[in-house]
């Protein structure tokens, strides 16, 4: 598979380029179980119930647009 | 038919509520202020909707004013608070010396350990998948730096949530 080559050779040109800022990079399985938490935590958060006032701010300031110099 | 384009901006606003939730949230690590946060990304987002350059990355715009909203939010208060001992200014709890395996540290708490630099680059880079370059212009730092930092966050969570012994 092409794509995971690159994603293979993104991986050790990163670790690469850590090296040359004297640090160390952690192991590929390491980094892709802390990467599936981290994913997986987000995730958690974004599908949380949005609250009803980010609708209703939205609404609001585009009644507002309307309200001052409607020049559609 | 009228086409309004400051309605297809409001709903493209409106789509990125929940990342800007999750964002805002990953920067203060409280919920309340996260969506106080959120608020005044939209207002401001809206207010300046003019200068927005259409076919770019909103995401990336919006994110990079909640971000600044965050940063100058927290600077207000480092000027309020009197930061004897500098706890403050490192960030939420800077306890990595305390033990290098918490078993019982489930990841959030884990990740709300980092400095606030580190928590920000690894939700950019490994969360919302933007690109190292993207990130760096987000944060108006190197790509070097942003690099460094998201890999010292993961070295970080790996040794605080003993993630080998997981494996």
């Amino acid at each position: 598979m092409p794509g995971n080559e690159n994603k293979e050779m993104d991986k050790r040109v990163e670790a690469h380029e850590l090296e040359n800022t004297g640090e160390q990079s952690l192991p590929p399985e390491i980094q892709a179980s802390i990467g599936r938490q981290l994913k997986r935590a987000y995730a958690e958060i974004v599908s949380e119930p949005l609250p009803d006032r980010f609708s209703k701010l939205l609404n609001d300031l585009a009644r507002s647009n309307k309200k001052s110099g409607d020049d559609s | 038919m009228i086409t309004n384009p400051s309605s297809t901006f409001q709903q493209d606003l409106a789509a990125l509520v929940p990342n800007l939730r999750a964002f805002a949230r990953s920067l203060s690590g409280n919920a309340d202020k996260a969506d106080d946060l959120v608020q005044e990304a939209l207002v401001k987002a809206w207010q300046n909707q003019s200068s927005f350059a259409e076919g770019s990355n909103l995401k990336a715009w919006v994110f990079t004013i909640l971000r600044n909203a965050f940063l100058s939010e927290r600077r207000k208060l480092k000027n309020e608070v009197e930061d004897a001992d500098g706890t403050y200014a490192n960030g939420v709890a800077t306890n990595g010396n305390q033990s290098d395996h918490m078993d019982m540290l489930d990841f959030s708490a884990a990740f709300q350990t980092l400095p606030p630099d580190q928590r920000e680059a690894l939700i950019l880079v490994g969360a919302e998948g933007f690109s190292y370059e993207e990130a760096a212009l987000m944060c108006g730092c190197a790509v070097g730096t942003m690099k460094s930092r998201v890999n010292r966050a993961r070295q970080k969570l790996a040794t605080l949530l003993s993630v080998d012994e997981v494996l």
